[in-house]
């Protein structure tokens, strides 16, 4: 880095060699490379840089103050015990029933410049121990040195060795009162002069508010992400996206915002297996969405949230039996948050990183997308329960109209022929000269006729028997027949639907026609019907009055409830003054039986 | 063919799994120069019945166990197929052209009518004898609904009023006599009204009063 010029080496014309050397001097220029780092700092911040280009540029000006070789930057995290927190690397997966455990802290790398570059990038993350620096900057909360043996000795010994360091100080960092970090400088020299430690701690006091500031609109950024994610999920939910949508957009989300690997979901099934709902990011040839996930191990993830019913992690595969399937595809560590739906554990999500250990608040930023998802299989089932009971209701009343046509059709309505025939049998044995009793009885046998024709009309219009016995296309042309309003019929359908299919499109051209000669006064009717691609389209529009509205009346409404039991789709257009149009969509099962086709 | 040439009483069989109206039309029926050889509940019974007494005549509610759908209407086709000498009428509650049509590819001597046509004692019989002698019959509410039907550009417009009544008469399965009885006309002025309506609709001149019926009832249908 280059010192810009200041105003203490500009203004100094005479004598300045020996200003030069004065400690006055020396202190005043140390000052002002001081504040030009920060102005530098700064402007980066200001100028809505990334966090880890604001960390690295203040590991960058650091050592170039304080003449290290190599700088870092690292957050220092604590781990509480029993929370399922992050085990030390190699260890299995936390077991949450286990007992208490020793408080942990760890470092995170998020800036650093120099030597260390490749030996201590960006994200690498371990323990603190006895023998680093850091770990004493952190406990005694100042500056500490090491050097020497000690160094070459202590747990950084081969990075040290490697790069040829032989002193290293490291300064906690305290931001807005909290210890946020340790910042950590080395030295191939034999060592920092004295007084380093005290520029060190002045100038990190100074970078803490650029960190503060970086941190936070990094955090805020998270936020914003997340919540949009969150309100994207949230809006699939809202829409009543099939329960497998809401699964794969929330695992893509997952991995998009938690992971760097991988991110899975699993549900738990009754008979104790578990099944693949949807995978995103790394696979292996164990990776196979909706299919049963098998063969994990006793000690993964899997089988841990399932035992316990808690977020689990895995900081280590290589610590894990049987984790040698997920080290193949490439990762590292992964964490589990389980699903809970109606108090039952119902599956789980699972991320996965193919670096360090999972950040510690990834469990606790996680449980809002857990329980979108247990809000979308809340909602699936629900709508599936309500379905069927609406489905069962319908179907429950067709079944009561067929029984009530059965009834009339071989029962009331033949005993009246019968009793018909009967009377006139009477008739005819009346002897001629009881020609007023004759024409009596024979008036009798009219108007039982009569009432006979209108329990036919009836027990047609309770329910239509060609419907059943020759299907859709008789039926509805001869619905067209019968129409006060003219009707152009167009039915494009070669086989029968399924019966609660059939009764529902009859019905919905039924009131139509009869609401078109109701209250349209249309001059005709158009009907159109056809299957494709394992759906029923039926149109049927008038070109009257327009303006229906179904809360005047019980038709519509009717016709609504219905389709939609069927799982179809029932929508109504009727501007005033425009006509009157319904369109359905009724899911039908593809192929089928070749209908009876009589007519054209 | 046998038939009403012969002098011995037209031998007849009956289905319908309602005993009681069955025995009815079979009094009325034998009351009426029928000879009723045999009753049925069933489409299998009847087909049974058919072959061993093969019948001038056979009378079929089209709706029979076991499925109570059209089982009178496959019996129907399988006589017309193994003793096509058999005239057959098909007795429904309710009268759907489809069926109509079905039945009446089978050939002459058919007749579909709705079931409460029987209590109309005098006309019934006469229709059976029709049947029975040749014709085709079709219920005359079916035509009814076929000729009354809205259409928006309706093809029977060119008809006169009088067209449209012999048209319907037509398609009920009445010849020329019968139609010029039924409209107090001669039977000359009917086979004019016949030939004027057949140009108008543009229909082909038919050998036989059936085939008269299947055209006007296929050209109805399709309006
Ligand atoms: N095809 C139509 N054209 C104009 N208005 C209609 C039409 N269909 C329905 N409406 C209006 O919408 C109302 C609701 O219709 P509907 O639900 O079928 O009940 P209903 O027919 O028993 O009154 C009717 O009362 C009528 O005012
Ligand atoms: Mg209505």
């Amino acid at each position: 880095m280059n010192a810009p010029e200041t105003g203490a080496d500009g203004t100094n014309a005479t004598g300045a060699g020996a200003a030069r050397n004065s400690p006055d001097q020396a202190r005043l220029r140390r000052l002002a490379d001081q504040q030009a780092a920060l102005r530098r700092v700064a402007t980066l911040v200001a100028g809505g840089a990334r966090p880890a280009e604001v960390f690295t540029s203040v590991a960058d000006e650091l050592g170039h103050l304080i003449g290290a070789e190599a700088t870092f930057v690292s957050r220092v995290d604590v781990s509480s015990p029993g929370r399922g927190g992050p085990g030390p690397p190699g260890s299995p997966a936390a077991d949450p029933s286990g007992g208490r455990r020793e408080a942990e802290r760890h470092m995170t790398v998020v800036g650093s410049y120099g030597r260390v570059r490749d030996e201590v990038p960006i994200g690498f993350r371990t323990r603190l121990q006895p023998g680093m620096a850091s770990n004493a900057a952190i406990q005694t909360r100042h500056s500490a040195r090491i050097n020497g043996e000690e160094l070459a000795n202590g747990p950084f010994g081969a990075i040290v060795g490697k790069l040829g360091m032989r002193a290293a100080i490291a300064t906690p960092i305290v931001v807005e009162g909290r210890y946020w970090g340790v910042t950590v400088a080395a030295t191939s020299r034999a060592d920092f002069p004295a007084g380093t430690e005290s520029r060190m701690a002045d100038f990190m006091e100074l970078a803490a508010t650029a960190i503060a500031n970086a941190q936070a609109d990094q955090e805020l950024r998270e936020l914003a992400d997340t919540q949009a994610a969150l309100r994207r999920l949230a809006t699939l939910i809202a829409r009543g996206e099939p329960p497998e949508a809401v699964f794969a957009a929330t695992t893509r989300e997952a991995l998009w915002h938690f992971g760097h690997g991988t991110a899975r979901m699993i549900r738990y099934e009754p008979d104790g297996t578990a099944t693949l709902l949807a995978n995103e990011g790394s696979t292996g040839p164990h990776v196979r969405a909706g299919k049963p996930w098998e063969g994990y191990s006793p000690t993964g993830l899997t089988a841990t949230v399932l035992r316990t019913g808690r977020a689990v992690r895995v900081d280590d595969y290589r610590g894990v039996p049987g984790g040698e399937p997920y080290l193949r595809e490439g990762l590292r560590s992964a964490v589990g948050m389980p699903i809970h739906v109606n108090g039952r554990l119902w599956g789980m999500i699972a991320i996965g990183s193919g670096e360090g250990p999972l950040p510690p608040d990834t469990e606790q930023r996680m449980t809002q997308f857990t329980s979108l998802v247990a809000t979308a299989v809340t909602n699936a089932q629900n709508r599936a329960d309500l379905m069927t009971s609406r489905a069962r209701i319908v179907a429950a009343a067709d079944e009561t109209r067929r029984r009530i046509e059965r009834d009339l059709h071989d029962g009331t309505q033949q005993q009246l022929v019968s009793l018909i025939l009967e009377l006139r049998m009477v008739e005819a044995t009346v002897p001629a000269g009881l020609g007023e009793l004759r024409s009596k009885l024979s008036r009798l046998a009219e108007r039982l006729a009569g009432v006979s024709d209108q329990v036919r009309e009836i027990s047609h219009g309770i329910h239509p028997a060609i419907l059943s016995s020759a299907g859709l296309r008789p039926a509805l042309r001869a619905l067209g027949r019968r129409s006060a309003v003219p009707v152009d019929i167009n039915v494009r359908i070669d086989r029968r639907l399924p019966e609660p299919v059939e009764v529902g499109a009859y019905y919905v051209v039924s009131e139509m026609l009869t609401n078109a000669a109701k209250h349209a006064r249309a001059s005709v009717v158009a009907v159109d019907a056809e299957t494709s691609g394992g759906t029923l389209r039926l149109r049927v529009r008038d070109d009257g009055t327009g303006g229906a509205s179904p809360l005047r009346g019980s038709g519509l409404t009717g016709l609504k409830d219905r389709i939609e039991a069927l799982g179809g789709m029932f929508s109504l257009h009727s501007p005033e003054g425009g006509g009157t149009a319904v369109c359905c969509e009724l899911p039908v099962p593809e192929g089928g039986q070749p209908g009876a086709g009589h007519g054209q | 063919m046998r038939g009403m040439a012969s002098s011995r009483a037209p031998q007849v069989v009956l289905a319908d799994d309602d005993v009681l109206l069955r025995e009815g039309v079979a009094s009325l029926l034998a009351r009426s120069g029928f000879e009723v050889v045999g009753q049925a509940g069933n489409g299998t019974e009847l087909l049974a019945l058919a072959r061993s007494a093969r019948p001038e005549l056979a009378v079929i509610d089209i709706r029979m166990p076991p499925g109570h759908g059209t089982e009178g209407l496959t019996a129907a086709r399988v006589i017309r197929e193994e003793l096509p000498g058999t005239a057959i009428i098909v007795l429904s509650a309710h009268v759907e052209v489809n069926e109509a049509m079905d039945l009446l590819a089978g050939g002459e001597r058919l007749g579909y009518l709705l079931k409460s046509r029987v209590t109309d004692v005098a006309e019934f019989i006469d229709t059976v004898k029709r049947i029975t002698a040749g014709a085709s019959v079709v219920d005359p509410s079916l035509v009814q609904e076929l000729v009354r039907a809205r259409r928006r550009r309706d093809p029977l417009d060119v008809l006169s009023p009088r067209e449209r009544q012999v048209l319907a008469l037509m398609a009920e399965g009445a010849s020329n006599a019968g139609i010029a009885q039924r409209i107090f006309v001669t039977e000359g002025t009917v086979e004019k009204h016949v030939r004027s309506i057949l140009t108008k609709l543009d229909l082909p001149e038919s050998e036989t009063d059936h085939r008269r019926v299947l055209a006007v009832l296929k050209f109805l249908e399709a309006r």
